[in-house]
């Protein structure tokens, strides 16, 4: 496996009325293609803007980030992308969400409709292709996200906090979901979470961030195969220390 | 059910039976919440057809030799000629707007309607414009062919344009036909009896001197009239003395050939036929009888009111804006003539007749001085 | 026969229920109406049967003073209505989308927007029909009508769209122009449609009144103002009134219908 995302010495200010915030401060990170790397950190300290700044949609102070060996300077349909308020469209369907992105690639109908059905199936949504999104459950339109995301074939799929706004049961039904959907596919994922269990359900890696000005504090390999079982002594005492980590920082906040 | 539904249900049928007795039991009688007298005349004739002389337009049919009998085919020409016009006229209601209408349907036989982005032929088209406004109006839109002012604006049309605009003066459509007429309130007149015949004294005395002055033009009164009445209408000197050539004043409801009373009677079908009055009135003399009363303004020729009362009386007179058939009011203020006989006349303009009617039944003017038409059809639908 | 029961789940009942009601609202209505204009007693308030036999007459004869039919006036108002609605449609969401877009623009154009948004539309009807046409005019005073509320929905519109929705176009690979007319055009168009709504009855209210001041080719605001304030025909006046209520219901009704299937489409309800 080679190294496919590159973050190189990447450092983040935003200025706002002569006050500079310094939310990340220099951080380096390779990730390999077909790894799922989980970020965790305390709230704020920056997770999210690391995974814009893959995306595009946020530019890097200083510092570079490389994908497949192109630097990145805006957001492409190589890198896509899941938001933790799913940024459905409402006034399109199921089916026409999750077709979005052919549109705009301008691929002809026909094919755009069997690669969105496939899609659809793989996320299990095809009683639903012709539903609108307000009638979906959260759950049902998360995967409607990653279908969206997983459709256009991205290299790097990311996900900030997917998971975030839904209870306790669908997440984990959600991340099992995932975890099938994964071995379907070839995809590098870079997947923000607050949840430690979540990221330690899914990962290969887990970086943990500090507080913020935000620096990679640990990085964690967990070579387990998958399906996890989140009561294996492993997998609690590995919970145990990340939370004693992240806590330590809330502290000195 | 409940209580609720029920009281609601009898006052509902409550409600309808006895507004339902109350519908057709009531009695319709007339209360008089307007009523307008006529009190005293103000001139006759004083307007005029103006035309793009280009279009070849008279009044009558012209043979080709003078004083024979036109052909049919001058006639067909005739008609041609007038046939897809517009003219500008002050309203419908205006007494000018009437004589259009009356010459379009019974002489011409074409039909009289309101311009609508179409000249097709059949008919003669007509856009109100107030008379103040038609010659800048006829400058600024080619599709208007001609207008039907009152004076000075007829006469201010002739000298900016040329005679050859001139189509008729009013009065060879209807000769000494009335004109503008002093109006009042009849409340205002049955309570304030001697304000009336002061005001009266007044305007009389005016149009008395008006007329001396007409009679010679070279004398200082003419040339002191003049000014007072390009003062009054904001025209120049040029445009007043020609328009005092095309009307005569006069006060007397007894003047001319046709007793005005009879005049009036015989508008009355005309108006219900033009939809200007919208209630029958089954007795148009006898209505027109009530209309004008002479009263006031015999007892003034009689004798002036003489009274000259140290206590001033405050009179609300409404008017037409740049109107020289008012001249008489003009020159009563100009004058200090009704100083003279005790009355402060508190002066409105309005843009025409109907509007005066309007400030009448608003009750902000005691006497006005407008058309014949408007008082007339304004009395009768707002009774 | 079997007691009649209203059951409230059932289709037929509710409508029947709702028209029953309306109805009866409508007929006391006209019964206010008769005893107060008998109560008052004057021309000026006629009585409903008037009002219907000169209703009768006039769609039967047209305008007498004209010789226009009911007809004629109506569809000369709606032409200016409609050419003043496109027109404010056509500068109104453009501008508007623009403005909510750019905050440069925003802040630029807002002292203006503000000084002339209190002056009441019908204020302008006598400076547009003087200073354009009489033709023109009128048509005017409606677009400033609905220019507002258009211009100011679109707005919100813009500014109340998920940022989200944007950036989740860019890393789907959408282009600004792609972004334009596929995510901001479709987000705002429930704005747009509440602007129109809202800008319809306002555009009624102003080519009436305009109409009373320019009174060229005729219209429903002409015909008003000539039988009240020249003609003095009451119940003719009451009629135009009535045009005028229904012309206005059956506009803004259709804008009301239109922007709730829209909103309903869209699923932003």
């Amino acid at each position: 496996m080679s190294e496919y995302i590159e973050i190189n010495n990447v450092r983040k200010v935003f200025r706002q009325d002569d006050r500079e915030t310094v939310a990340i401060d220099d951080i380096s990170l390779s990730i390999k293609k077909e790894e799922l790397v989980s970020v965790l950190g305390p709230s704020g300290c920056g997770k999210t803007t690391v995974l814009r700044m893959i995306a595009g949609l946020t530019e890097p102070t200083t510092g570079e980030i490389f994908v497949d060996g192109n630097k990145v300077t805006a957001p492409g349909s190589d890198r896509g992308m899941v938001f933790q308020d799913f940024a459905l469209f409402p006034w399109r369907s199921v089916r026409k969400n999750i077709e979005f992105g052919l549109e705009i690639a301008k691929m002809p109908a026909a094919e755009r409709r069997e690669r969105v059905d496939k899609y659809i199936d793989i996320v299990g949504l095809t009683d639903f292709a012709d539903a609108r999104v307000h009638e979906l459950s959260g759950g049902m339109k998360q995967r409607v996200g990653i279908a969206r995301a997983m459709v256009n074939n991205p290299k790097v799929i990311l996900m900030d906090e997917p998971f975030g706004a839904l209870d306790a049961q669908t997440r984990n039904i959600m991340q099992a979901g995932l975890v099938r959907i994964l071995e379907k596919t070839d995809q590098t994922i870079v997947f923000v979470t607050h949840s430690v269990d979540e990221a330690i359900f899914l990962s290969d890696r887990i970086v943990i961030l500090t507080k913020r000005p935000a620096r990679i504090k640990e990085i964690i390999d967990i070579p387990w195969p998958r399906p996890r079982d989140r009561a294996s002594p492993e997998f609690t005492a590995l919970r145990k220390r990340i939370l004693t980590e992240l806590e330590k920082e809330n502290v000195l906040n | 059910m409940n209580t609720v539904t029920v009281i609601t249900v009898v006052g509902f049928l409550m409600f309808f039976s006895i507004g339902t007795a109350f519908i057709l039991t009531a009695e319709t009688e007339d209360t008089e919440h307007l009523d307008v007298n006529i009190i005293a005349k103000a001139n006759i004739n004083g307007s005029g057809i103006f035309a793009t002389p280009s279009l070849e337009l008279s009044m009558k049919p012209v043979p080709a030799i003078p004083g024979d009998e036109p052909t049919p085919a001058e006639i067909e020409a005739w008609k041609n000629a007038w046939s897809g016009t517009v003219f500008m006229t002050p309203g419908p209601g205006s007494i000018q707007h009437y004589m259009l209408n009356k010459f379009v349907v019974n002489d011409l036989g074409l039909d009289f309607n309101i311009y609508d982005n179409s000249k097709a032929p059949g008919a003669v088209y007509w856009t109100p414009v107030a008379p103040a406004a038609m010659l800048t109006f006829f400058k600024t839109n080619s599709y208007v062919d001609g207008g039907f002012p009152w004076e000075p604006c007829f006469s201010e049309v002739l000298i900016d344009l040329g005679f050859e605009y001139s189509v008729a003066t009013s009065d060879e459509l209807d000769e000494d036909h009335p004109c503008c007429m002093v109006a009042a309130k009849t409340s205002f007149l049955e309570a304030n009896e001697g304000a009336v015949l002061r005001f009266l004294s007044a305007y009389v005395e005016a149009l008395d001197w008006v007329n001396d002055a007409l009679a010679d033009k070279s004398g200082s009164d003419y040339q002191l009239l003049v000014t007072i009445a390009a003062g009054w209408t904001g025209k120049s000197t040029d445009v007043v003395s020609l328009a005092f050539e095309s009307l005569a004043y006069m006060y007397d409801l007894s003047s001319g050939s046709t007793p005005l009373e009879d005049y009036a009677a015989a508008l009355i079908p005309d108006f219900e036929e033009f939809k200007l009055i919208n209630k029958h009135i089954d007795d148009p003399t006898a209505f027109a009888s009530a209309f004008i009363n002479h009263k006031y303004i015999d007892k003034v020729m009689a004798e002036k009111s003489d009274e000259y009362p140290s206590k001033k009386v405050k009179i609300r007179v409404g008017h037409l804006t740049a109107d020289i058939h008012q001249i008489g009011l003009a020159v009563g203020i100009k004058l200090n003539l009704f100083d003279k006989y005790g009355v402060e006349v508190i002066t409105t303009e309005y843009g025409n007749g109907p509007a005066v009617m309007t400030a009448f039944g608003l009750g902000v003017i005691d006497i006005g001085i407008l058309g014949l038409p408007p008082a007339l059809y304004g009395t009768a639908n707002f009774r | 026969m079997s007691k009649f029961k209203y059951d409230s789940e059932r289709r037929s009942h509710r409508f029947g229920r709702t028209l029953l009601i309306m109805a009866v609202s409508l007929v006391t209505m006209i019964y206010i109406w008769w005893i107060l204009a008998i109560i008052l007693n004057t021309p000026v308030i006629p009585t409903p049967d008037l009002v219907w036999d000169a209703f009768l007459n006039l769609f039967r004869n047209g305008d007498p003073n004209t010789n226009l039919s009911m007809w004629d006036h109506m569809f000369a108002s709606l032409k200016r209505f409609i050419g003043g609605f496109i027109l404010a449609f056509a500068v109104a969401v453009p501008l508007g989308l623009l403005i909510g877009y750019s905050k440069f623009l925003d802040e630029f154009t807002k002292p203006i927007l503000e000084i002339l948004k209190p002056i009441a539309p019908i204020a302008w009807a006598p400076v547009f029909i003087f200073a354009t046409t009489v033709a023109i005019g009128p048509i005017l005073v409606v677009f400033i009508g609905i220019f507002f509320p258009l211009l100011y929905n679109t707005i919100f519109g813009v500014k109340k769209m998920d940022p989200s929705l944007v950036d989740a176009s860019k890393t789907l690979g959408a282009s600004n122009g792609q972004i334009f007319y596929k995510v901001m055009l479709p987000c705002t168009t429930p704005f747009i449609m509440n602007g129109m709504r809202i800008g319809f009855g306002i555009g009624w209210m102003c080519i009436v009144a305009a109409e009373m001041i320019a009174p060229i080719g005729g219209g429903i605001g002409y015909f008003i103002s000539m039988q009240g304030l020249t003609l003095f025909n009451w119940p003719n006046v009451f009629v135009g009134l009535a045009i005028v209520s229904v012309l206005g219901l059956l506009t803004t009704g259709l804008a009301d219908y239109a922007y709730r299937m829209i909103a309903k489409r869209t699923g932003m309800e």
